[in-house]
């Protein structure tokens, strides 16, 4: 073979094991498509932090972890007042609030499964395992969770992957929230 | 070596580097998604150079604008030329570049901006950006939006060479990987994404209350550039909150946007308040997915309404009756109607929508 061809086949070679070397499968997400949105997965959904790791709301026997499973604690809550789906501009996957009287459980979606998005309380009717309850004082938080909210208008607290987050107005609490820290 | 040689091996060298050029181009393209079968907004950014020039007004935000304003009604009713630079959850420092991306094409004399993207302070996620950026075409403004854009995951390098972003598609290519290859279909109809089918709104999630309704400093400098911007062309700034119910807007919001209008003697126009009892819409058939945005009536209520208001608050022409403009836009009420025949077509067949083309 003479020389001249041997180095067009080597530089072709070359030039496709260029493209091999770029085009070589990785893992993760390549198509926009199936992104949700939400920007990452925590580690293991199947391993929710015990409750004792984070901050979780419980209604009647129904344990409400941030990022747990939806399914089997939507089902365990029965048939919501109301039901809202709320899809993202273009991808697949919808934000999901179930109302149950004094709260609202809202949910998200990462690969095709529901998610727990987070936990809102509404009135007195209902309060956190911890004994907070909206129209609580601000020496109730401080006493409860140990964080002086004296002159605050919010206080945020992170434990796990759950973050609560308690607002008020006038020395008095106005709203509880659970999020879902991803 | 001899010169006959060397010519051979530069040649050589050539081909080699035309071999691989001609491999990568194809397999971006191939690998790149095509957005036809889902995911159709990713078309929109691109579409926008079809219908570039002579528009008189231009929407720019994210699908409060491309899903609930119909260009073809405003022309029809007012002879206003229009187009929407719109895409999915778009940022603000998004629309501030589809401003200063369109400029490049054409000096529209109204902006309208809609406001629901200055609820994020922050990107939001990778997936946005691409539907926002990719599809714009290639220049300084681009760079410098995708460098205000990218979130830390993200490389430059991936939106010159999309290829690097998308090569391990090759497991989930579909036949429009093949199909669209080459081409593509017109999604919008200049910029307006059409739905005919309805969901009624039922329930609308109780507001939670936020910690903070403040918006974020990045996105009062990104709408004083904007302001700004068009200042500099002598184009009026308009901003507008669409009449969708959800995502929630919140009147703390509200009311730092009126502040700002008023501080720097913008018009605004909050169409919630006045859905239903100005505008006519009707939200047990106006929107197709309860609330969060408009169906094709709903889209021709607002853009008849918006129309007054335009005219009424700024001074756009009316261009009917000019013979070029006419038959432009002929065109594109044709392909405007055979769409929503074509999904009125599949309604009814199939009892649901599974494509904007109704095929």
């Amino acid at each position: 073979m003479k020389k001249s061809k041997k180095i067009l086949i080597a530089l072709l070679l070359a030039a496709l094991m260029t493209v091999i070397a770029l085009t070589a499968g990785c893992g993760g997400n390549d198509d926009p498509g199936t992104d949700t949105g939400k920007t990452a997965a925590p580690a293991d959904k199947t391993a929710a932090p015990e409750e004792k790791d984070a901050y979780v709301f419980k209604k009647g026997d129904v344990t409400i972890k941030m990022n747990a499973p939806a399914e089997p604690i939507i089902s365990a809550l029965g048939e919501p007042d109301h039901y809202y789906e709320e899809a993202s501009c273009a991808f697949e996957g919808m934000d999901k609030t179930y109302t149950y009287g004094s709260i609202d459980v809202t949910t998200y979606t990462l690969n095709g499964a529901d998610y727990i998005a987070g936990v809102v309380l509404w009135d007195d009717s209902v309060e956190t395992p911890e004994g907070l309850y909206i129209g609580a004082r601000a020496e109730d938080v401080a006493r409860i969770y140990g964080e002086d909210a004296t002159g605050k208008t919010s206080v945020s607290l992170k434990k796990g992957d759950a973050n609560l987050l308690i607002l008020l107005k006038d020395g008095v609490v106005t709203s509880i929230q659970y999020l879902a820290i991803n | 070596m001899n010169k006959k040689k060397v010519v051979k091996i530069i040649a050589a060298a050539l081909c080699a580097v035309l071999v691989l050029v001609l491999a990568l181009w194809f397999l971006q393209r191939l690998l790149t998604p095509k957005y036809i079968d889902k995911n159709e907004e990713g078309l929109l950014v691109k579409e926008y150079y079809d219908y570039a020039g002579g528009n008189d007004v231009l929407f720019i935000g994210d699908c409060e604008v491309y899903s609930n304003f119909s260009p073809v009604r405003l022309w029809q009713e007012y002879g206003i030329t229009s187009a929407i630079r719109g895409s999915p959850q778009q940022l603000i420092w998004h629309s501030y570049y589809m401003l200063e991306d369109t400029l490049r094409y054409e000096t529209p004399k109204v902006v309208v901006f809609n406001v629901l993207s200055m609820k994020y302070g922050e990107p939001q996620s990778e997936a946005y950006n691409r539907l926002a950026l990719d599809g714009m075409k290639w220049s300084s403004v681009k760079l410098r939006a995708v460098k205000a854009s990218m979130t830390e995951e993200e490389s430059l390098l991936s939106y010159v060479f999309p290829l690097l972003r998308f090569h391990s598609r090759w497991s989930d290519l579909r036949s429009e990987d093949l199909k669209y290859f080459f081409n593509t279909r017109q999604l919008s109809h200049n910029g307006y994404v059409m739905r005919i089918d309805v969901q009624p709104v039922d329930y609308i999630p109780r507001a939670e209350p936020l910690a903070d309704y403040s918006f974020a400093d990045t996105c009062w400098e990104y709408l004083d550039k904007m302001k700004d911007l068009c200042e500099k062309n002598g184009i009026q700034l308009v901003l507008i909150k669409a009449p969708t119910l959800m995502p929630h807007w919140y009147d703390e919001w509200d009311e730092q946007i009126v502040k700002y209008a008023s501080d720097n003697g913008l018009c605004y126009v909050n169409t919630l308040p006045i859905a239903e009892s100005e505008i006519g819409i009707d939200y047990t058939a106006d929107t197709f997915d309860a609330g969060q945005h408009l169906n094709l009536s709903g889209a021709e209520k607002l853009s008849s309404w918006f129309g007054a208001y335009l005219k009424a608050n700024t001074a756009l022409p009316n261009h009917r009756g000019e013979a070029d403009l006419e038959l432009k836009w002929s065109e594109k009420i044709d392909r405007y109607y055979e769409m929503a025949d074509a999904q009125a077509a599949q309604l009814e067949r199939d009892g649901k929508l599974s494509g904007y083309w109704g095929d």
